[in-house]
């Protein structure tokens, strides 16, 4: 059985549990949200011994230099000692704006701290500082924008989207880590034609990602797919249609599964992009929202023709405790 | 120089991994043992695969090979499915334009660890 040490104290962690079971068994609170080796809530340091592979996935390779790994996805196999990596620096912002965008969908703008910088498209853990509870929300808006946007689905029992529904207002001090994520635009292939692709707040990173390839002069035809189930579930169509508006080579197309809604393509949005886009070879694919549909989305533009190497997603996994 | 090298190494890795991927995900014999596995996740695996049928760098032993394939193995996996493999990852290279010699050094480095992976 390997050994786990933590603040200068050793434990057995039984064969099937991971680092962060392990430690939370003996006592000990570490931050975690997805359980699932997405959101990277969990992160720690490996200061003596090697971490799992898989815990390794979707890490930076500066993290991995660092021996950083998912505490959530590592189970030991051989004798490791760990830290919470002190470099996890929590950022303060002020929140501006909370308005809600439809019936669930939470709009909240606040201030970019100092020191902060990021890309269109990743995301951020927001804290709850009074019990650390923890989740993930993707930026919406871009580096040059004078805030920072994030589009929150509301759930009755939700509780960090109730808490931001409920208690926080303009003026409130907001916390979060980050930022994670490898999905965002990189302008490495200026004419390529890209498909953004999201369901809910899927769209959020992916409005964020649109505005920023547009702004660094994409040549390429930008394509932007919403799917909702009606037209209740479509949000922000104004604003893709706005952006879409500024550029000959964007187009923004909504769709709803019952065909509700003004100018919409009738469809599931699986459907959707296959008849748009009946090849996706030599595309850039983004897509975002919840982890089936980005999941069934991804192996479509793959089959499709895109290379592996040209797709990315937020697959927008639930937390669990 | 090597079987590896003279595939092309790495480049010749991204180059198949594209399409070896696709042609098991388009295939019924085999896909149903990808179907679980996130596809950015596998897309590494693959990698590993075929970095190793290529002759190149790696660290895998016969142990991982058998820990590695066991789940699918609960699941049915025997000598038709690596067949199968064998069959795509042919046709992959011929596609690649890769010589028959050096692709049946290719089957043939597969083969080796077939009773490893089929944990007999
Ligand atoms: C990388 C990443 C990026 C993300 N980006 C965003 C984003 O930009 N916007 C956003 O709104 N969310 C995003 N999420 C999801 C977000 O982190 C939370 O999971 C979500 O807000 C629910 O948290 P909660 O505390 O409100 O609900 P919880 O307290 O965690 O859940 C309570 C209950 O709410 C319901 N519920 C929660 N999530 C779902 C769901 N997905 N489907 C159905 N029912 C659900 C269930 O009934 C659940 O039991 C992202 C997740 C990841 C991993
Ligand atoms: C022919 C010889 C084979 C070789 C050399 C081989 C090699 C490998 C390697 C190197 C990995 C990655 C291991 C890791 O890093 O975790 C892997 C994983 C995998 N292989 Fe094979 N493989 C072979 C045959 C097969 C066959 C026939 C199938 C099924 C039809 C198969 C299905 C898989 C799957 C599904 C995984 C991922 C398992 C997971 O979820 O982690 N392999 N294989
Ligand atoms: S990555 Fe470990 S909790 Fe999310």
């Amino acid at each position: 059985m390997a050994k786990i040490t933590y603040e200068g104290k050793t434990f057995d962690c039984a064969e099937d549990k991971s680092v962060l079971e392990c430690l939370e068994g003996n006592g000990f609170k570490i931050p975690s949200s997805c359980r699932a080796g997405v959101c990277q809530a969990c992160v720690m340091t490996a200061t003596s011994g090697t971490p799992c592979a898989k815990s390794q996935e979707g890490l930076t390779p500066n993290q991995i230099e660092l021996n950083q790994f998912m505490s959530c996805s590592c189970k030991p196999t051989a004798d490791i000692e760990v830290a919470l990596e002190e470099i996890k620096k929590a950022y303060s912002c002020s929140v501006t704006e909370q308005i809600m965008l439809n019936e669930r969908t939470l709009l909240l703008r606040m201030t970019v701290p100092n020191a902060f910088s990021y890309k269109a498209g990743q995301f951020v853990n927001v804290i709850r500082k009074k019990d650390g509870l923890m989740r993930s929300y993707s930026i919406a808006s871009v580096p040059e924008d004078d805030y920072i946007e994030m589009h929150v689905r509301c759930y009755e029992d939700g509780k960090m989207s109730s808490w931001l529904k409920g208690w926080i207002e303009p003026g409130c001090e907001l916390h979060f880590t980050g930022p994670f994520g490898e999905c965002f635009y990189t302008d490495d292939k200026p004419e390529a034609d890209i498909l953004l692709a999201g369901i809910g707040t899927g769209m959020a990173p992916l409005y964020g990602i649109a505005k920023d390839a547009l702004q660094k002069g994409h040549t390429g035809k930008i394509s932007i797919i919403q799917g909702a189930m009606s037209e209740e579930g479509l949000y922000f169509t104004k604003e893709f249609a706005e952006l879409a508006a500024t550029a000959d080579n964007c187009e923004y197309i909504s769709s709803t599964v019952d065909g509700s809604g003004d100018g919409v393509q009738e469809g599931k949005i699986d459907d959707v992009v296959k008849a748009n886009f009946p090849s996706t070879a030599g595309m850039r694919v983004y897509v975002c929202g919840s982890p089936n549909t980005v999941g069934r989305l991804k192996k479509y533009a793959f089959m499709a023709g895109a290379s592996m190497s040209d797709i990315f997603s937020d697959p927008f996994t639930q937390a669990s405790e | 120089m090597s079987l590896y090298e003279k595939l092309g190494g790495a480049d010749a890795v991204n180059a198949a991994v594209d399409i070896f991927y696709r042609k098991v995900l388009a295939d019924d014999r085999i896909n149903r043992f990808f179907e679980d596995v996130d596809m950015e996740r596998q897309a590494q695996k693959q990698k590993a695969f075929l970095t190793m049928v290529f002759g190149g760098p790696n660290n895998y032993t016969g142990l991982d090979m058998r820990n590695g394939h066991k789940h699918l193995v609960k699941m049915g996996l025997d000598d038709s499915h690596v067949d199968a493999v064998i069959e795509l990852l042919g046709a992959t290279l011929k596609e690649l334009g890769v010589g028959d010699d050096d692709i049946g050094e290719v089957a043939g480095i597969a083969n080796s660890v077939r009773d490893d992976v089929l944990d007999r």
